[in-house]
């Protein structure tokens, strides 16, 4: 019901794909909080892609970016760029595993919840970006210590970046709960959708 | 379609979850108290199971000072030591010596006599001749003449002599001034006989005494026996072959690669055959034997190092309950039928 | 205050009840994980010893290199991220560079002729063995 079809959906899938490599890009150029921690705004878009097209579409939306954006980064098929596919991997498949879970994104924001009881019990933006999240970061360190480092003190690290992680996907969950809020009447894709 | 994948979601979730939840549970199951020193050259870590840390922290305190005691007794590096003060003895005379010293000299006649001399306890002055034991290692051989001149003076039988009157009462006799004492294959084993003992003297049933990786355990981890790695010779890092051990045995390692130099390709070790003067190049690059006495075994896995395979193991067939594996520098490990301990299958000499 | 109250209304407008669920169970094996982490694998502090008796603690949060005066001259020992280790040094018998870093509770390096024993130590748990083997033998 809310799934979009060609070329529509293409079209928005190159929309979010294209904000996502903005964000990724212009993450990089943002001075370093630190070696390990990143914002993630990137991954904002993924959500609202999940939510509005489907899990297929929030893959897209992910790998475009990591693509795209290595190239115009230049960090293409380096060690970064091997961090980067394996996060969004693990992220991807938490994205896959919730996807039963996913609260109709149109019902979420009406203020009546009575109207529609099954979004109890399903997942909304904030839990989706929190748990990719938290997958994308331990993911991250686990290629890390196996195939760049080859030590085990880096793993050490784990549970503080899971902390600040859970921070920041707390956020850009929000954030995509935002961005999905505001698209609900007044964007161009919700023509099929209505 | 819909419905699997929800099934397959909620699996995967408890699978997850479970693994989260494991280490939570895992952590309670090491009971093990350790502490290490530095002693006899080497590391020494006693670890003890099943018991409070204050009782287990005292008595390992006891067994490092029993360690110690016989350091100052049979290292000939100690300025003052026993040993240190017979070397400087004169010779041909009996000297009176300590009931510690008298033990070990005895075990180490004994292993002589039964490898004809290419095992012998009096190799300090050679030892010193290749300047292994000192703590800056030399990296040239000595030259020829030197060697030479030791072996043709070195007596073949008799060199040490011990004695032994009816109150128990030990005393030696060095034949001439190129014998010295060198209780280095030996001591490592009687000091870790001796702090065993003084652990059972003071009631704990459960621990390893481990020198430098030269070990001996008593009763069992619990449930568990101990598990004892053995590292590749030639990469340090690397184990390969795991003992389970429990119950009073000992297991003694010797090889080339723990004090060597390497001159002009040819690797030069402190395992040295008197017969030569040389180190002794048996093909072999590790031997470990387990059994009950670690004095002797430490003794038994120099001597059968120096003999290499043949001779060495049947050298071995003399002491019931001995068991030995053999690393040689090329081909596959050889182990006794009783040995514990099974070699990775990955495990290549070269 | 105020504003963080206003934080907490908005996040929880814009959650559902398994969301809030979801956040309050994550954050609580985050913390559990660095409760444990912190009181068992990463040791707390480095204890130096010179011929056994101890010489000097150090914390290992802070990066540092200490110098220790042992038997065969000035032994460096450093600190980094939550690892130690005795810097390299000349001698046949130096146990410090093949260890090389040490971490978690129990470890121990140590240069044998200099004297000198480094090992990282943990308060809540005095029994330690994180390895694999209860012994190598060598």
């Amino acid at each position: 019901m809310n799934r979009l079809h060609s070329p529509r959906k293409q079209l928005a899938i190159s929309y979010l794909a294209a904000a996502a490599s903005c964000a990724h890009v212009f993450e990089a150029n943002l001075p370093s909080f630190g070696p390990w921690f990143k914002p993630g705004i990137a991954n904002t878009f993924t959500v609202v892609a999940l939510f509005q097209l489907g899990i297929k579409a929030a893959a897209q939306v992910t790998f475009i970016r990591i693509l795209v954006s290595s190239l115009i980064l230049g960090t293409i098929f380096s060690p970064t760029f091997a961090l980067s596919v394996s996060g969004s991997l693990g992220a991807i498949f938490v994205l896959l595993i919730l996807s039963p879970w996913i609260a109709n994104y149109i019902f979420l924001f009406r203020t009546n919840l009575e109207e529609n009881n099954s979004n109890y019990i399903k997942v909304g933006p904030v839990s989706v970006s929190l748990l990719a999240s938290l997958a994308h970061i331990t993911l991250q360190l686990i290629t890390a210590e196996w195939i760049i480092f080859g030590h085990k003190g880096i793993m050490l690290l784990l549970p503080w970046l899971l902390l600040s992680s859970w921070i920041t996907g707390i956020v850009n969950g929000f954030v995509s709960y935002q961005i999905l809020s505001r698209n609900i009447y007044n964007s161009s894709f919700h023509g099929a959708a209505k | 379609m819909k419905n699997l994948l929800k099934y397959l979601s909620v699996f995967t979730l408890l699978i997850v979850l479970f693994y989260i939840i494991l280490p939570i549970f895992k952590h309670n199951n090491s009971s093990v108290f350790s502490k290490t020193q530095m002693l006899m050259g080497t590391l020494v870590t006693i670890s003890i199971w099943g018991e409070s840390s204050s009782k287990a922290s005292d008595t390992v305190d006891k067994a490092f000072e029993e360690i110690s005691r016989l350091e100052e007794i049979l290292s000939w590096q100690r300025q003052g030591s026993e040993v240190n003060k017979i070397n400087s003895d004169s010779r041909g005379t009996w000297i009176k010596i300590s009931t510690d010293l008298g033990r070990v000299i005895e075990k180490g006649l004994l292993i002589e006599e039964r490898t004809n001399g290419v095992f012998s306890i009096g190799l300090q002055k050679l030892t010193k001749i290749w300047g292994f034991s000192q703590d800056l290692q030399q990296d040239v051989p000595p030259s020829e003449n030197i060697i030479s001149d030791w072996i043709t003076h070195y007596p073949s039988v008799n060199a040490v002599q011990l004695m032994k009157n009816q109150d128990s009462q030990y005393s030696i006799s060095l034949l001439n001034e190129y014998v010295a004492l060198d209780l280095g294959a030996l001591g490592k084993g009687y000091a870790i006989d001796s702090a065993i003992e003084i652990l059972l003297k003071n009631g704990i049933h459960n621990a390893i005494v481990n020198a430098g990786g030269d070990l001996r355990v008593i009763g069992t981890k619990g449930n568990e026996q101990w598990k004892i790695g053995l590292q590749n010779p030639r990469k340090s890092k690397e184990i390969i072959s795991v003992s389970l051990l429990k119950n009073n045995l000992a297991m003694m390692t010797s090889g080339d690669y723990e004090r060597f130099f390497v001159h002009n390709g040819i690797r030069y070790h402190h395992i040295l055959n008197p017969k030569t003067g040389m180190p002794a190049w048996s093909g072999l690059t590790s031997v470990t034997v387990q059994g009950q006495n670690a004095t002797l075994i430490n003794g038994l896995s120099t001597a059968l190092f120096i003999l290499g395979k043949e001779k060495g193991l049947k050298m071995l067939e003399n002491f019931i309950g001995t068991e030995a594996l053999l690393i040689p520098e090329t081909g596959n490990p050889v182990r006794t039928k009783n040995y514990i301990g099974d070699i990775f299958t990955t495990y290549n000499s070269n | 205050m105020k504003t963080i109250l206003q934080f907490l209304n908005i996040i929880s407008k814009s959650t559902t009840s398994l969301d809030k669920l979801v956040l309050v169970v994550t954050l609580f094996y985050i913390l559990i994980y660095i409760f444990l982490q912190t009181s068992t694998t990463q040791g707390n502090y480095t204890e130096i010893y010179l011929d056994n008796k101890l010489l000097k603690t150090l914390q290992l949060t802070y990066n540092q290199k200490t110098e220790i005066l042992g038997h065969l001259g000035v032994v460096v020992v450093e600190i980094d991220s939550m690892r130690a280790r005795i810097v390299e040094y000349k001698s046949p018998k130096m146990i410090g560079t093949r260890t090389n870093w040490i971490s978690g509770s129990g470890a121990i390096a140590a240069c044998i002729p200099c004297g000198v024993m480094v090992k990282i130590v943990n308060d809540s748990f005095s029994y330690s063995n994180n390895s694999e083997y209860d012994g190598i033998a060598q």
